[in-house]
């Protein structure tokens, strides 16, 4: 394989909080890595607290990290200064879950679209307005449209201006947290369509974020399972939903309900709640939920480990009892 | 086997008034719901499943909104008809209602407890082991008794000091536990679940929803199941009502629902969910949006997304009418046996 598009390595991100009155450390992301192929679609899938959305944030420098590198093409993004992040910010974007808190109310839609192309210098007079317009036609919005203000818009549309804009300064790489998290059933197979269209079109990469295995699975080649602010299984899609090895991840495929009654399941619930981020158990992250658990759980963080070609699990039971 | 029905409302009609304008946000609703069945009402954002679910209950605010036609029959008896003290005795009683965000409908000065025995205080006799009335300190303590008991049934572990906990003390799905135990305690016959999982994460979902079942199961209850999620309804529900702007397009049992959907809606709703039993490329899109409720197209609400609208569609309102036995959907067009909408989308990808 060719050096990979995007790496993330040893990703770090600790918050400090106060938790009933004392300072505490918040581990939302601990000592995760991956890396994502030019025109490829990682998703991340993961309950609420996981550290998706923190992830997303740090792999296109919105956040700095506590350890770790980014690199994107080869080039460190942390270690990036002045005219040189400028540059870097161009190559990647990102696309929000709230399409009502992502706009600005104040501005109309061709500014929000523009704004981009006027920051990075990359178009006056004619050419700003002919970009503008190829933006919203790329989305499915026109021209006429754009003097209006976010609040005449619908969800959805507001998503696709989201996107609209996020394509403006003509990224490489768009992190995709939730984008249609928000949107109603019918909107959000409008949405979807369109990101695929897109990433065949402009030749995009996608980290793409979501807490439905059912829209993770329809848009991602491979994809990255997170629990507790780590990565507890990465693999390509198809082989995950076939041959999920991580017991979160069996959970996470069980507790979804699929649409349609014929079909009878060995359900398999999970007890319990996620535990605290802010004092994490100190073996696997999984150990207090998990049916398989045992001492050596309970006491040694285990590893992500390779179990056929591109499939990593990061559990101490997997080797023995998949292989 | 005999089912007698336990909810049947009739043509219900609930208007909001705001400024000059009226938006119809149930306009013309009827559906079934028989003794212990779960009946789930499905639609997207703003079809009008909230405001139905509140209308039996008459919780729809007053000013703007208003119950303006139709007849809601529980247990024979039309619920329009009673009084303000008379829906206070059946609300909590007779029919309980769980929200979807549980913070916000708990009390977050009272302890947990105390909201679940307030329930049982005010809607149950309390008597000793000889059947005697108890007195104001032992109605108290009995209440209490009773509440931790529920939290206990509901899956709540240590009960007895959880029920001193407030709200902001307990997680998400803890909360939504709490809600059950709260709705359940005084035995209703019918219980309304608006959108119960919606705030919740799946693993979580799941356990609340095995919760509801089993609930539902010891106290022989019905439910009203309310959700946009068509995996939880084919999971939860015995029947179907699928919504569109105010209006039951199709209604049928689960089965009829999944097998053959027959409004082209439903259709291309069902259509458009990625799936994760199924292997698609491209996602089906019912094109346009959701019409205002202060300005419904005329004839047929769904005729200008509609892949197989008419002339007749545009002019003329389709009513509900049986397709075959307990399945009722309102198109002029609609046939149990054809696919329209998988027709069109199976032609779009053999052409691209």
């Amino acid at each position: 394989m060719s050096a990979p598009f995007l790496e993330v390595e040893h990703l770090s991100k600790d918050f400090n909080v106060k938790a009933n009155g004392k300072k505490a450390v918040l581990k939302a992301v601990h000592d995760v890595s991956f890396a994502i192929a030019k025109n490829e679609t990682l998703g991340l899938v993961g309950e609420s607290g996981c550290g998706k959305s923190t992830t997303g944030r740090l792999v296109i420098n919105l956040l700095q990290p506590t350890a770790g590198t980014v690199t994107l093409e080869g080039e460190d993004i942390f270690a990036a200064k002045g005219p040189q992040k400028k540059a870097l910010r161009r190559k990647m974007q990102i696309i929000f879950q709230d399409p009502y808190a992502s706009l600005d109310p104040r501005m109309k839609i061709w500014d929000t679209v523009a704004e981009p192309l006027i920051i990075h210098n990359l178009a006056k007079g004619q050419a700003l307005h002919d970009r503008v317009k190829e933006l919203l036609s790329y989305v499915g919005l026109s021209i006429a449209q754009s003097d209006r203000f976010p609040h005449e818009f619908s969800g959805g549309q507001r998503q696709r201006i989201g996107i609209a804009r996020a394509l403006a300064a003509g990224p490489q790489f768009i992190v995709c947290d939730e984008p249609v998290s928000a949107l109603d059933v019918s909107v959000q197979s409008q949405v979807l369509n369109l990101l695929k269209d897109l990433q065949r079109e402009l030749g995009l990469t996608y980290l793409f974020i979501a807490h439905g295995l059912n829209v993770i699975k329809h848009m991602s080649d491979r994809v990255g399972v997170m629990y507790l602010g780590q990565i507890v299984e990465l693999s390509p899609a198809q082989d995950l939903y076939k041959n999920p090895l991580h017991p979160y991840t069996q959970a996470l495929l069980s507790a979804i309900p699929i649409p349609d009654p014929t079909i009878e399941r060995e359900r398999f619930i999970l007890e319990g709640n996620v535990p605290s981020p802010i004092d994490p158990p100190k073996g696997c992250a999984f150990c207090e939920r998990c049916p398989l658990s045992d001492e050596i759980c309970r006491t040694c963080r285990p590893e992500l480990a390779e179990v056929s070609p591109g499939h990593w699990v990061a559990c101490h039971k997997v080797d023995t009892s998949a292989v | 086997m005999e089912r007698r029905s336990l909810l049947e409302v009739r043509d219900l009609e609930t208007h909001f008034f705001i400024g000059k304008d009226i938006y119809k946000a149930v306009d013309g609703v009827t559906f079934t719901i028989h003794e212990q069945e779960t009946l789930a009402l499905v639609g997207e954002s703003g079809s009008g499943k909230s405001v139905s679910a509140s209308s039996i209950l008459q919780i729809v605010p007053d000013p703007p909104g208003k119950i303006v036609g139709g007849e809601i029959f529980f247990e024979g008896e039309n619920l329009l008809e009673r009084t303000d003290e008379q829906m206070r005795e059946i609300r909590g009683h007779s029919i309980s209602m769980i929200f979807q965000e549980p913070m916000t409908s708990l009390n977050p000065v009272f302890r947990i407890g105390d909201q679940i025995a307030e329930a049982i205080l005010l809607h149950q006799e309390l008597t000793d082991d000889a059947g005697n009335p108890l007195g104001k300190r032992a109605r108290k303590r009995k209440a209490q008794e009773l509440a931790i008991a529920m939290l206990e049934a509901v899956g709540i572990p240590d009960p007895a000091s959880r029920a001193r906990d407030y709200p902001h003390q307990l997680s998400g799905g803890m909360r939504q536990r709490v809600m059950i135990a709260m709705a359940l305690v005084c035995h209703p016959k019918l219980i309304i679940a608006d959108e119960p999982t919606s705030a919740l994460d799946v693993t979580i979902q799941a356990q609340i929803l095995r919760l509801l079942r089993q609930m539902q199961e010891e106290f022989h209850t019905a439910v009203l199941l309310i959700t946009h999620d068509f995996g939880v309804v084919a999971e939860n529900a015995d029947s179907v009502g699928v919504m569109y702007a105010g209006q039951i397009v199709e209604t049928a049992s689960v089965d009829a629902i999944f097998a053959h959907p027959s409004h082209p809606y439903s259709q291309g709703l069902l259509l458009s969910i990625p799936r994760l039993d199924q292997q698609g490329q491209e996602l089906y899109v019912i094109k346009g949006v959701v019409p205002n409720a202060a300005r419904y197209p005329s004839g047929c609400r769904f005729a200008p997304r509609c892949p197989i609208a008419r002339q007749r569609c545009r002019e003329e309102m389709p009513l509900l009418r049986e397709l075959e036995p307990e399945h009722f959907v309102r198109c002029h067009f609609a046939d149990a046996e054809v696919n329209v909408t998988a027709q069109i989308a199976a032609s779009r990808d053999g052409r691209s």
